[in-house]
């Protein structure tokens, strides 16, 4: 099997949940399955501008062909303002304007769809949804490609050029059953081959002491842990608002590290800390010592944080507003959830008191992790809906449509 | 099968999570109802964490498909009077501004469409959620008390299994549903058939490679017209609440060009209901010519043949015999 892979950024500077783990998916495909990968991307690094920061040309990573082209447009920050009018009702946005939208939102890069059609590939896997490749990459490699939508319920997916998109793919690879319900009651595509093949981490580590010092922490102090990029949609600053409150209200009460790239300005203070991007050990160093982490966001596809928290040892607490955290809470009986602030000062002085139950919470989710999501299972599952999508894009090519 | 291991619920250690949260919800309460709690607060925090959280298009409220009625209504189609009176227009200017116009009123109506069938997805699943609820609430030997599992409906199944691919359409998507459903995709698979299934029993939590989780007809109303060779169906008579029959054979006939249903123990049912009961008006058609007169009803016609012990049947329908 020859996989090409269409994704807006690929490297291992690229901090994302599903460039992320797909970089890794396309290694694991390579060393357990001895298939041939080739990623077709930008040379961009951050998706908050997508400006061309990598050489362009091709090269090799992890045993995977890399093909980088230069974009014609990056990032416009008027996507900001247009995707805030869009969000008052994305089922009205005539065409024209959410194809506008989606190339403000960029990246750009025509070239990358034309080396991914152009290719021998047997498929082409495609994500995320909503960005320009996506959008324009379905309806020209249509039934050929897997697409990994990474959807969640955001007003973008509800869009009417979404339809068509979603309904041009040859199959969907899923990251969560949640993802999987939002989208088949969204668009007329539960026919089409499909499976929840979901994503894992692989584990670090880290010393819980350089964590810490690394922190500003002061050595044995206990700490609350979010860990991912610092922006107003993934709920870090009305995290920072609910332990603020939680800490006027118990004054003794650990305090709250951000650790991740800071999209949009956080002050840090008293209550919380803002240690920005980390390297990785620390990271590992972090989810070790702390008492738990919390994973705000409410649109989330899949969230590799919350196993690579059960990996590391921290129980988790989740956004109950987001299907796909809460799913692996309730699957694992490795988590809690909050939906206001009363539940959260709840679960959070539950959490802080008792010790043993963190223990059980975090042996829950990291069996749950190890069972469901390992890579040898990953990729067996990957392999049999990619032969499905591949028998059904060879038949389509051959029958005539009725 | 070791791609269908996604996973099983429950945990190693068996620590009743929902007793827990049941708690920790109670605790939240209470501190709710406490003097000094920071309701300014926590109204602020709550409407920071609903607006950057998936807004539910379901839940417009009636009185917005009201105000979408009237704004429908009233939209002007003709161009402003003021508008005109103020500078000659050229024919193509005249045009352009009508376009505008009428494109404005598509887009409302378009809009009311959206909200009205929101809102009557609501309806629809507040009627359900109250008929589940009815059901749960009927004595279990009742005549539409929530249905058990048939007595060795695998056995039942498996006399079929020779056949189960005949008749259906190569190259064609064809989707299996109910007993077994990883099992028998498998088989269809081996037999060349490009199945996928769908289930709403069992654990939502122990998938294979295209099984899906949901209700059939929930599923079948996600899936275009003609988008099926063929639906398989196997145990459903059994498995049917009054009632869903004649929706289930439009959908049906809508999606698929050839319909299979296996009976698996009909006469069992038969037996726990009596006939009657068990084959009324389409309630819970055990009888195989209640179903090809529904199917009739959408223009599929067909033959069913019972199995050389009489207690089970196939049932095989399509457009063109």
């Amino acid at each position: 099997m020859k996989l090409g892979l269409v994704v807006p950024r690929y490297g291992v500077d690229v901090v994302g949940g599903i460039e992320h783990w797909l970089r890794l998916l396309c290694e694991h495909l390579v060393t357990l399955k001895g298939w041939d990968v080739d990623v077709f991307t930008t040379c961009a690094v951050s998706a908050a501008t997508w400006a061309d920061e990598l050489p362009p040309g091709d090269s090799e990573l992890g045993g995977v062909t890399v093909h980088r082209r230069r974009s014609r447009a990056g990032r416009d920050p008027r996507s900001g303002e247009l995707g805030v009018l869009i969000g008052r009702g994305p089922a009205f946005v005539p065409d024209p304007l959410a194809l506008r939208f989606i190339e403000l939102v960029g990246p750009v890069c025509p070239a990358v769809l034309d080396d991914a059609e152009q290719s021998d590939c047997d498929l082409v896997a495609l994500t995320p949804y909503l960005f320009w490749p996506a959008v324009h990459g379905a309806a020209r490699l249509g039934r050929r490609t897997i697409f990994h939508s990474a959807a969640h319920d955001e007003p973008e997916l509800h869009l009417g050029i979404m339809s068509r998109v979603f309904g041009a793919v040859g199959g969907f690879a899923y990251n969560s059953y949640a993802e999987q319900s939002l989208v088949e009651r969204t668009f007329p595509i539960a026919h089409l081959p499909a499976s929840v093949i979901g994503a894992t981490v692989v584990e670090g580590s880290g010393d819980p002491a350089v964590a810490r010092a690394t922190l500003g922490l002061a050595p044995g102090e206990p700490f609350v842990v979010c860990v991912g990029r610092v922006e107003r949609a993934k709920g870090s600053h009305v995290l920072a608002d609910l332990w603020r409150l939680y800490r006027r209200r118990r004054p003794g009460a650990p305090r709250l590290v951000f650790l991740g790239p800071v999209h949009e300005a956080l002050e840090g203070d008293a209550d919380v800390i803002v240690a920005g991007r980390q390297p990785e050990d620390v990271k590992w160093g972090a989810l070790e010592a702390c008492e738990f982490a919390v994973t705000p966001s409410a649109w989330e596809s899949f969230s590799l944080v919350v196993l690579e928290a059960w990996m590391a040892g921290a129980p988790v607490v989740v956004n109950r507003r987001c299907a796909a955290t809460v799913e692996h809470c309730v699957r694992s009986g490795g988590g809690l959830s909050f939906f206001d602030y009363a539940d959260f000062e709840a679960v959070s002085d539950r959490l802080l008191a008792d010790p043993i139950l963190r223990e059980r919470l975090v042996r829950n989710g990291r069996s749950y992790s190890q069972r469901v999501f390992n890579w040898p299972t990953i990729v067996e599952r990957y392999e049999v809906l990619a032969n499905r999508i591949l028998v059904r894009a060879q038949r389509s090519a051959s029958v005539p449509p009725r | 099968m070791a791609t269908n291991d996604n996973g099983t619920p429950g945990s190693p250690d068996q620590m009743d999570l929902d007793r827990l949260i049941g708690e920790l919800e109670t605790e939240a309460a209470r501190r709710r109802a406490e003097p000094g709690y920071p309701h300014d607060a926590d109204a602020r925090l709550h409407f920071e964490l609903a607006r950057r959280a998936p807004n539910a298009a379901r839940s417009i409220p009636l009185h917005d498909v009201v105000a979408l009625v009237e704004d429908a209504a009233a939209a002007q189609t003709e161009p402003s009077p003021r508008s005109g009176a103020r500078v000659k227009r050229s024919r193509r200017a005249v045009i352009e501004v009508l376009r505008q116009r009428f494109a404005q009123l598509d887009a409302r109506v378009a809009s009311l469409g959206l909200a009205a069938a929101h809102a009557l997805h609501d309806v629809i699943d507040r009627i359900e959620d109250l008929e589940q609820r009815v059901r749960a609430l009927e004595p279990p030997d009742g005549p539409i008390g929530p249905s058990p599992v048939p007595l060795e409906d695998s056995a039942a199944l498996t006399q079929w299994r020779a056949v189960l691919a005949e008749g259906l359409p190569a190259g064609e998507r064809v989707l299996y549903a109910q007993s077994d459903p990883d099992e028998i995709v498998a088989h269809l698979r081996t037999e060349g058939v490009d199945a996928y299934a769908v289930t709403d029993a069992g654990s939502p939590y122990r998938p294979g490679p295209d099984v899906r989780f949901a209700s059939l007809l929930d599923h079948l109303r996600a899936v275009p017209d003609r988008a099926l060779g063929a639906v398989v169906l196997a145990g459903l008579p059994e498995a049917m609440s009054p009632g869903s029959v004649a929706p289930l054979v439009a959908e049906l006939g809508r999606v698929a060009g050839t319909v299979v249903i296996i009976s698996e123990a009909p006469w069992w049912w038969r037996l726990r209901l009596g006939a009657v009961n068990a084959d009324l008006a389409l309630g819970r058609p055990l009888d195989p010519d209640t179903w090809l007169h529904a199917f009739h009803g959408v223009a599929m016609v067909g033959t069913a043949q019972y199995d050389p012990s009489g207690r089970s049947y196939r049932l095989v329908v399509g457009t063109t015999v």
